[in-house]
């Protein structure tokens, strides 16, 4: 089955939308769900889990170019979250902050990859799919994975600033929030991206 | 490469409609877009284990709540004031100090022992830069060059003098270098009537 992506960066509001109490008991703000887990309710945060953990893998995925490492930085970046979530200044916003957890351990996993293939200083291929992901890289479109191989070229900003707007549909001013640049600032690593994307495929579209 | 038409980028940041452009931009756009079309049918969904282990892991380590308050206490807050709260604690903190300064700054002192009459005053001054500090007053006419203090040895900035006042209340003013009148500011001070101000000192009686 086939279906569009998940938007990531819908950021909740400064301030609560209006709601039903239905609404408040069935499916309960962010701010709720952490305002309980801070008070002892672990178990709370299972809400939190099952509501972001696809959007995160999707955007991990593309930044990544691995299903497994996307699936390994969501595990750690909720466990890190769940750890200092004292440390989430303002819990409407919680979305957005779990977005930098996230965000940050990808680059992090993405810098250590390229540092360890530049150690070997080999032919290993730039990915050892497992079983698994053959099967699912056989499937997958050809321009898709052109697309994921030419965003690995780029740097980790421009490629966040892609994904972001042209994957997960954001706009300029939902990525200003999630990535705390301004809008000048995210124009221009768009415009560099596009560049440095159009002739990473330049030859093979 | 050519660089990016200006409309282009514009439709590509999202802040014109694609109406806008013309069809060759158009195209143009679309071929940049196509790719990310294809990975955006890409179902991506978290695989079934993930929730699970997230769970296990927390659980394993649940906060306690001493820790919670041990992390509040060493985790740096923004805090917020008005422009108007900041000025008060400005103002505060700045008057707790001088307060502060005054009370540890030496001040003059008076001897409880009286000889001819007159009580035996220790006046003290702080003036590290200075070449000279007089202290003068009524009584001894206000005259500019006064009673000279002498530098202390220890290198501190202080200057010191020992007077003999008759008892009763004094007007007083250190005189900096021979020019500059300066009121006592570890004592209480009034207005001279020509807009500077003089240190007033009471002499107690004391005994003989």
């Amino acid at each position: 089955m086939i279906l569009a992506a998940r938007r990531l960066p819908d950021v909740p509001p400064r301030s609560e939308p209006c709601r039903t109490l239905s609404d408040m008991v069935d499916n309960p703000s962010d701010a709720a769900v952490v305002a309980r887990v801070l008070d002892g309710d672990v178990e709370a945060f299972a809400l939190l889990v099952d509501r972001y953990q696809d959007e995160f893998i999707a955007y991990a995925k593309h930044m990544t170019g691995s299903g497994d490492e996307a699936a390994d930085i969501v595990q750690e970046s909720l466990v890190r979250a769940f750890r200092s979530l004292h440390r989430c200044g303002d819990p409407t916003r919680f979305k957005g902050w779990l977005f930098r957890i996230v965000s940050n351990q990808c680059k992090t996993h993405v810098t250590r990859r390229k540092r360890r293939k530049k150690d070997r200083l080999d032919d290993i291929p730039e990915e050892i799919p497992s079983s698994h992901e053959a099967d699912a890289v056989a499937r997958t479109n050809e321009l898709r994975g052109q697309l994921e191989t030419a965003l690995e070229q780029l740097p980790a900003d421009q490629r966040e600033a892609l994904v972001l707007k042209y994957i997960q549909e954001c706009s300029l001013v939902e990525m200003t929030d999630l990535l705390g640049a301004s809008t000048s600032a995210l124009k221009m690593r768009l415009k560099r991206g596009r560049e440095a994307l159009r002739m990473e495929l330049e030859g093979t579209l | 490469m050519k660089p990016e038409h200006e409309r282009l980028s514009q439709y590509l940041n999202g802040e014109l409609p694609r109406e806008k452009l013309s069809p060759e931009l158009q195209a143009e756009a679309d071929g940049f877009l196509r790719p990310f079309e294809e990975a955006k049918r890409e179902r991506i969904t978290a695989p079934p284990w993930l929730g699970s282990a997230v769970m296990r892991r927390v659980r394993a380590a649940p906060r306690s709540r001493w820790r919670g308050v041990l992390d509040w206490l060493v985790t740096p807050k923004v805090v917020r004031l008005t422009p108007v709260t900041a000025v008060l604690v400005l103002a505060a903190g700045i008057t707790l100090g001088t307060v502060m300064w005054r009370r540890a700054a030496p001040g003059p002192e008076i001897a409880t022992e009286m000889q001819d009459g007159r009580v035996t005053t220790r006046f003290v001054f702080v003036a590290p830069e200075a070449s000279s500090v007089a202290v003068t007053g009524d009584f001894v006419g206000w005259r500019r060059d006064g009673i000279p203090l002498e530098r202390d040895p220890n290198g501190n900035g202080l200057w010191v003098a020992v007077v003999r006042l008759q008892p009763g209340v004094h007007q007083y003013a250190f005189v900096i270098d021979g020019t500059e009148w300066r009121p006592d500011p570890n004592a209480s001070q009034l207005d001279d009537g020509f807009g500077q101000k003089n240190s007033v000192l009471l002499v107690p009686p004391a005994r003989s």
